[in-house]
């Protein structure tokens, strides 16, 4: 009995002398009379039959061949091949029992065979800490997905026996330390604050917007012209002569419009469509008559204005500021992250010699919320000419908080009224607007400005106290860093919609009048009977017919059987098949275009689409630009039309395929046009990686997703989606200065073999967490150095090799703490440090943490609960609350499958991001703010962002960053079951699984968890084909025996979480859709009652529940807490251990913090 | 344990030429002489394993007809064109796999998961390592894991790739058909003196760090003086690796017929170069044995199928049946076409590669949560197996002995492997 005597020889810990073996698992003596009456006719004494005997059978199972024999004799139960057709059968709900406590002793048997007694395996770093330990050491952040998974046998990532090392990861790691290295060195170089910036600009300069203007009311003019003519044309016929007479004379009636002067003629073209044979206006473009007079009145009004735009001279290098209409203001913003400070303004400036004298000045200020809200800081005059600009230049503060736009225009009444005025004034005097009086070739914005004097006699100068806080900000503001920008207008976007625009129109008309061409050719006698094959003939052509706008163009495929019929070469076209194609894309693309057209805000910057055309906006680092963080900076608004959901702008980079897009952050785009808000963020540029980034609307990462939005957004309304988010500028910026001082200095005393040695053997001791390296190993280094040296590398090169070296060391990656077998010591300072600081930060010790372990003080239970509190405030500790929390809840689920974006269309990457965020936010939240683990279960407030507020739909809540939000008293969120990630980890990405659901409550929450999922059990066939609810699909599980011992206690919680659908979001009803067949809906209903549980009439009883039993709750997150941090399985040896960690918690009503601090506390946390 | 470390007397400083020992090996000859006389073909093995089981009512052949011929079932119809070149098996099963979603933990192995007691996972040595011990020693890779992510989803259960070492730790696998291209192909543009100053330095780098090793050791218990082992045999690994390297420094990377392939390829793309990449990497000698731990979510993804791969196998009749019979097929289609590839390519002798390779196709994972009867097809005369067959073994076979039979018709004579009780005599040509 070797297993037995292995725990009665497991360590005994001092403060857990009582901890005994756990009884060995056993069956009681009902299983003896189930053997009895059905398998020992055959497994008897006598028979034997499979040698296998059952009648005497020993209950305990303690070894590993017991254990194994008692899993071929559930695995006979499970299959039905036991007891045999033929002979008696149990009832099932005998069975069934007898299955539930075999399964589960059996499961309980492997944990104790398997039980490590307590040993804590030497363990190498896991990913995830290397990767901290990386940033910690070196201040750069290394891609570690080159490494091979950690874990994978169910275990915690920290799990000493289960994390392997292999030749590969040897080299990976000498190649990982070596790219940090590099990093490092390439950063230290560029401390000096040297800054780079870009920005995403295609030149809008006001020239390319008047000039779309000028155009397109031309060109609608010119139709309007064209119709009109063409209505007259038909109001000539004699049937028409009455009906025109009398719409004459209705047009004389005054109408909404009459006070323009010009308009009363053209009241008669809006009733057109009553004279007979008149054309439609939308043959010219028009949506209606309506749209037709409108374009028409802004034609007369605004053409002349923009014809003259037109010949202004010195539109190559700036724009004109008009008065009234069109390009008015230009923009400049400080960054979000630029220190408060003084900053300079600057713009180059002409005035027009013809503009009246009162009219040559610009007004700098900043833009409210209304057209008419503009807050002026200055006012200066322009006395620049375009052969000779003039540059002004000005101070503006920058206050921590408050606007960081600056705006410059000319100078005006703050009153729209004004201007409109002023304008038509103008227009009835001159029959021109105002000449424009103010030329501008750029605005830009530098700073802080260095500080001049003292900070003293500055607070003297000012006696307002917002004054004096600005210059307290101020004088905080390290003079050195400089940041810069300049506001050039932008057009990328909107030049390429104009283009296609125009390109998708121009082909349409070709198309027009080619196939009038051919229609004509048609109907020529001796064409008429083949025209009407051709007509038949498409109507049966399967090519494109998929398509059903294509279905009569198919006609014109043929033309040349025609006789006479132009070819389509003739009309821009390459062959007939592409005629077809562009004009399938007019079809289904041109009002996309065309509605782009319309949209606001095009002067000063472009709209991202959500499907074709101009989907993102890119900026890129220089290839000569150092390695670094940088700051991405975007000016964008949202559309208020577009649904909230849609108010999201992803940033990532590009991969090589139309769905391949890496996203790196979602932000809640909370701006408007009126007042765009500028999104700042911070990226990694890497010495070897891609240097471009990208902006766009938040979606799936799925083209067909897009597609398919498009298309059924266009077959019910006619037109593409909206487009929701509009985006001014996006430039790029750095590096930042280096904020986080690196653990290990790397500069030598001296440039030579002395300093080499003396920085190496410094960096190795902190790399080894306190621990001396062995002289012998030093030398190995030394000598790598000095043959890098000879081989011709510069000093801090040769300096690499050996440092890279020992990121890839035992001492390194190893968390050593040597001990002999005999049995258990005490750790040392420095041991206890590493175990504590890769426990709450996955990383290292920090100064503070080895200093206290250099002095023997950290052993101490005042200093250490003092320094668990510390490092619980510090930010690492969210490396807790991620990689600990996503492995106790199985959190790697969400990324199993593809949510169905037709089914769930809000959550896309960006959203299932921030509902995972949400779970590590709220652990984090609670135990920072010490609450009680049961918020867990419930609670009644959340930790979201916007865009999971707007998921909620919880009001409210802007922004990215995640807060506590308190809930109404009747949300189904709060505790872990509301939280969207929880629920949709219980699906399959399209529907709901609540068996998956309802394991991973017994699982996680009500620590029972079931057994693994039993191979060889018989599939259900009965209900195939069958379109029934979830709930009636499962029913069938309690059938079967071998089914309704786990489904039992399974299914009915799922039944309770079925008021979610598989992406979190509440619902009432529920629906199932066979492929192309039937459809059954159905309400949800959530009542159910636990296993040998108590009843619930809904999710909200069931929850309540769940929440009394924070007990069992409690002793669960205890266990995971012990395999995390002492990094091996938990054991039976533990359970001393856990009842007395959750003891001391349930004493404080299971503050978050009491766990940690009593494991922290307790012996084995200090022993090895 | 570290008493290998006495083995580089040969090194010189950078830059001195080296004794190239291996100069005489098969595959060195294929690269410098044609005219030298052709030895006899070397053999090769490739396993490739599929994580969840199939749809077994049409995948697995009629079971009353045995023999040549029987109807392959329309999961196996795209291989109608290769009838002859395999045999599927049925009957067989680990009598230790218990894990109902690992398809390919055990699948090359047939270990017990609790054979230790005081721990919670066991594996042993995977088939094709014992066939890279032996087949392995002449070419530039002993053998190569090709893998692909998300091994849990894609239903292969713990493990790095098919493959587990002598200790029975899992083998990393190349992920990505780009990265196991340049691996395989990507010519070394840095001049000869040079790499070999860097092998002289890549060797004092693991000095350096043995040498830290070394003192890590010190006052260890066993546990973890086992543990720090993986340590020392992954440098005495990379010291195998270098004097391959060593042997292998003058011979050019073989000219591969393939391009270098777009990245982000996915699914059924991602295993079709795979694939090509197992044909021309045996084509070239670059290696002898392959094993390939394939993708299933997103062959399903590539196939248009919008269903998570373990919901796939609990198929009932509607779109879970259609979408596990349809990635029967495109995976069938998949090993047809890698088969065309083998036969396709001649050795100097005329014969087809196909001749000289055994390749193993299958699953631990039958179908839903069945362990028994895993789905298994041998194709190839590698192994001097009989080909053309069906042959339905009794129930519960071992797994292992097909193993063995294979080991045995590869010219290594094993005792055992996992829990074998014998080989197969029906599988014998």
């Amino acid at each position: 009995m070797r297993p037995l005597c292995l725990f009665a020889c497991a360590w005994i810990y001092s403060s857990l002398a009582h901890a005994a073996a756990p009884a060995p698992a056993r069956f009681d003596a009902t299983q003896r009379a189930f053997f009895k009456d059905y398998c020992v006719e055959c497994h008897g004494a006598e028979t034997q039959e499979g040698q296998l005997r059952l009648d005497d059978i020993s209950l305990a199972i303690e070894t590993v061949e017991q254990a194994d024999r008692w899993q071929k004799i559930l695995g006979a139960l499970n299959s039905g091949e036991m007891p045999p057709e033929d002979a008696k059968q149990p009832n099932p709900e005998r069975k069934t029992e007898f299955l539930d406590k075999l399964s589960n002793t059996l499961a309980r048997a492997r944990k104790i065979i398997g039980d490590d007694g307590g040993r804590i395996t030497l363990r190498r770093l896991n990913q995830r800490e290397y990767k901290n330990t990386l940033r910690e050491l070196l201040g750069v952040e290394i891609d570690v997905r080159d490494l091979p998974t950690d874990g994978g046998t169910g275990t915690f990532d920290t799990v000493g026996a289960s994390l392997y090392m292999s030749s590969d990861q040897i080299e990976q790691h000498l190649a990982l330390g070596r790219r940090a290295l590099d990093e490092h060195f390439a950063r230290a170089s560029t401390s000096q604050p040297k800054q780079f910036r870009a920005r995403e600009e295609a030149e809008i300069e006001g020239n390319k917007l008047m000039n779309g203007l000028f155009k397109r009311t031309q060109e609608q003019h010119d139709n309007y012209v064209r119709w009109t003519a063409s209505v007259d044309e038909a109001a000539k016929l004699p049937e028409n002569l009455v009906i025109a007479a009398k719409l004459r004379k209705d047009a004389e009636k005054p109408r909404p419009s009459s006070g323009v002067p010009y308009a009363t003629p053209m009241f008669f073209y809006l009733d057109a469509e009553q004279i007979h044979g008149a054309p439609s206006p939308t043959e010219f473009g028009f949506q209606d008559a309506q749209n037709a007079f409108f374009e028409e009145i802004q034609y007369r009004k605004f053409f002349s204005y923009y014809a003259d735009y037109q010949k202004l001279p010195g539109r190559d290098a700036g724009a004109w500021l008009l008065f009234y209409h069109g390009y008015r203001e230009t923009y400049v913003a400080a960054g979000e992250k630029w220190p408060a400070g003084r900053y300079t303004l600057r713009l180059r400036v002409a005035a027009n010699d013809a503009a009246p004298k009162e009219r040559r000045f610009v007004e700098v200020g900043q833009r409210g919320n209304d057209v008419s809200d503009f807050t002026v800081l200055s006012a200066h005059q322009v006395t620049g000419t375009l052969e000779q600009p003039q540059v002004i230049e000005l101070s503006v503060d920058v206050r921590t908080s408050g606007k960081r736009e600056f705006a410059v225009r000319e100078k005006r009444p703050n009153s729209r009224q004004a201007e409109i005025r002023t304008y038509h004034d103008e227009v009835e005097k001159t029959g021109h607007g105002p000449v424009p009086a103010i030329w501008i070739d750029w605005f830009e914005i530098e700073g802080p400005q260095a500080s001049q004097q003292p900070a003293v006699s500055l607070v003297a100068a000012s006696q307002d106290s917002a004054a004096a806080r600005g210059v307290i900000e101020r004088a905080s503001t390290k003079p050195q860093k400089l940041c810069k920008a300049r506001e050039e207008a932008e057009l990328e976007g909107n030049r390429r919609m104009d283009n296609l625009f125009k390109r998708t129109k121009e082909m349409h008309d070709n198309f027009v009048r080619w196939t009038t061409a051919v229609d004509e050719a048609a109907k020529r006698p001796e064409n008429v009977p083949i025209a009407e094959q051709l007509r038949n003939d498409a109507k049966k052509s399967p090519a494109l017919s998929a398509n059903p706008r294509a279905r009569p163009l198919l006609f014109y495929h043929d033309w040349d059987k025609i006789a006479g019929a132009p070819s389509p070469m003739g009309f821009g076209f390459q062959d007939s098949q592409a005629a077809l194609f562009e004009e399938l894309r007019y079809r289904l693309h041109f009002s996309y275009y065309a509605d782009y057209q319309q949209l606001p805000g095009r002067d000063t910057g472009a709209w991202l689409l959500f499907y074709l055309a101009y989907r993102e906006t890119y900026v890129s680092a220089g290839d000569e630009w150092p390695a670094g963080r940088y700051t991405l900076r975007m000016r964008v608004a949202a559309n208020d039309a577009a649904p909230p959901e849609r108010h999201f702008v992803e940033v990532g980079q590009r991969g090589d395929n139309t769905s391949d897009f890496t996203v790196f952050s979602a932000h809640q785009v909370t701006g408007t046009l009126e007042q765009p808000q500028v999104i700042e963020l911070s990226v990694d540029v890497r010495t070897g990686g891609k240097r471009e980034f990208a902006v766009r609307e938040k979606r799936p990462n799925s083209h067909k997703a897009e597609i398919h939005s498009y298309v059924s957004e266009f077959d019910k309304t006619g037109h593409g989606p909206a487009p929701a988010i509009w985006i001014d500028w996006f430039e790029i910026e750095g590096p930042q200065a280096s904020q986080q001082p690196t653990a290990a200095s790397l500069a030598p005393p001296t440039q030579d073999i002395a300093g080499a040695r003396a920085v190496v053997e410094r960096f190795a001791t902190r790399a080894f967490r306190g621990v001396t390296p062995s002289a012998d190993y030093l030398d190995r280094l030394m000598a790598l150095f000095e043959t890098r040296r000879s081989a011709g590398d510069s000093f801090d090169e040769a300096l690499k090799e050996p440092l890279s070296v020992v990121l890839a060391s035992p001492s390194f990656l190893y968390l050593c703490e040597p001990s002999a077998d005999a049995g258990h010591r005490r750790l040392n300072g420095f041991e206890l440090a590493s175990r504590l600081s890769y426990f709450l930060w996955s990383g290292p010790p920090d100064d503070e943490l080895l200093a206290l372990a250099g002095s023997d003080a950290l052993q101490s239970p005042a200093v250490l609960a003092a320094q668990v509190d510390r490092m619980i405030a510090d930010d690492r500790s969210s490396q807790f609350a991620s990689g600990f929390t996503e492995q106790w809840l199985g959190m790697a689920r969400l990324d199993f499958f593809q949510f169905d974006f037709q089914l769930h269309r809000g959550f896309d990457d960006s959203a299932k991001a921030a509902a995972r965020e949400e779970v590590y936010q709220t652990v984090g939240c609670l135990l920072r703010e010490n609450l009680s683990l049961r918020r867990l279960l419930k609670s009644d407030f959340v930790v979201i962002n916007g865009l999971l507020a707007n998921y909620y739909g919880l009001e409210g809540v802007h922004g990215d960053r995640f807060r506590k939000v308190s809930l109404p008293a009747e949300s189904p969120r709060g505790g872990l079951l509301g939280m969207a990630a929880i629920l949709a980890m219980g699906s399959n990405g399209q529907y709901t699984s609540p068996v998956e659901r309802g394991a991973w409550v017994l699982r996680k929450l009500l620590h029972d968890p079931p057994p693994p999922a039993p191979p060889n059990v018989p599939q259900l066939a009965r209900l195939e084909g069958k379109v029934l609810s979830v709930r009636e699909r499962l029913k069938a599980h309690q059938e079967e025996p071998q089914c309704a011992n786990c489904h039992r206690k399974i299914d009915p919680i799922g039944f309770g979480l079925e008021n979610f659908d598989a992406a979190g979001k509440w619902r009432l009803e529920d629906t199932y859709q066979l492929k192309g067949g039937a459809k059954k809906t159905w309400p949800v209903d959530p009542a159910a009652a636990l296993h040998k549980g108590p009843a619930f009439k809904d999710y909200f009883e069931l929850r309540e529940i769940v929440e009394s039993k924070s007990d069992a709750f409690a002793r669960g997150f205890t266990e995971a807490l012990i395999e995390y941090a002492l990094g091996r399985p938990f054991g039976f040896t533990d359970d001393d251990l856990a009842t007395s960690i959750v003891n001391r918690a349930r004493a404080n009503d299971f503050a978050m913090r009491e766990f940690i601090q009593a494991l922290v506390a307790s012996e084995p946390f200090h022993s090895k | 344990m570290n008493t290998s470390l006495t083995r580089r007397h040969f090194i010189r400083a950078a830059g001195t030429i080296v004794a190239l020992p291996a100069l005489e090996s098969i595959g060195y000859r294929r690269f410098v002489s044609a005219a030298t006389p052709i030895a006899p073909r070397p053999k090769r093995a490739v396993f490739l394993g599929f994580g969840w089981g199939v749809t077994e009512e049409t995948w697995m052949p009629d079971a009353k007809v045995t023999g040549p011929d029987y109807t392959l079932p329309p999961g196996l119809a795209p291989l109608e064109r290769h009838k002859a070149d395999f045999t599927v098996v049925q009957g067989l099963a680990n009598k230790f796999a218990n894990e109902a979603h690992w398809g390919s933990t055990f699948w090359l192995t047939g270990a017990n998961r609790y054979a230790e007691p005081g721990q919670s996972f066991h594996n042993s040595i995977s088939v094709d390592q014992v066939v890279a011990a032996r087949l392995g020693t002449d070419t530039r890779f002993a053998s190569i894991q090709l893998s692909s992510p998300d091994g849990g989803a894609n239903g292969h259960g713990p493990g790095l790739s098919l493959a587990w070492d002598t200790r029975g730790k899992p083998m990393a696998g190349m992920e990505n058909p780009l990265v196991a291209y340049h691996r395989l192909f990507s010519d070394e543009t840095m001049p000869l003196a040079q790499r070999q100053a860097l092998l002289a330095q890549k060797r004092s780098v693991l000095d350096a760090v043995l040498a830290d090793a070394r003192r890590v050791q010190r006052d260890l218990n066993k546990t973890d003086t086992d543990k720090l082992d993986e340590f020392f045999q992954g440098v005495r690994d990379i010291e195998t690796r270098l004097s391959k390297d060593e042997q292998w420094l003058p011979v050019p990377k073989p000219k591969t017929p393939l391009t270098e392939p777009k990245p982000g390829l996915a699914g059924r793309d991602e295993i079709a170069l795979m694939y090509d990449l197992i044909a021309v990497a045996l084509q070239t000698d670059t290696t002898r044995i392959v094993t390939y731990r394939q993708p299933v979510g997103s062959l399903l993804g590539s196939l248009g199928l919008k269903i998570a791969a373990h919901d796939m196998t609990h198929y009932t009749t509607g779109d879970r049946l259609d979408a596990s019979q349809r990635r029967d097929v495109a995976q069938s289609e998949l090993l047809a076409g890698l088969l065309d590839k083998l036969n396709a390519i001649k050795e100097p002798d005329g014969s087809s590669l196909l001749d000289h390779t055994l390749l193993a196709y299958g699953s631990n994972i039958r179908t839903v949560h069945y362990l028994d009867n895993c789905p298994m097809l041998l194709a190839g005369r590698g192994a001097g197996l009989k080909l053309g067959q069906h042959v339905v073994l009794k129930h519960d076979t071992p797994l292992c002995n097909a193993w063995l039979t294979i080991l045995h018709g590869l010219g290594i004579e094993a005792e055992r492997h996992g829990d074998s009780t014998g080989v197969v005599k029906e599988l014998q040509g």
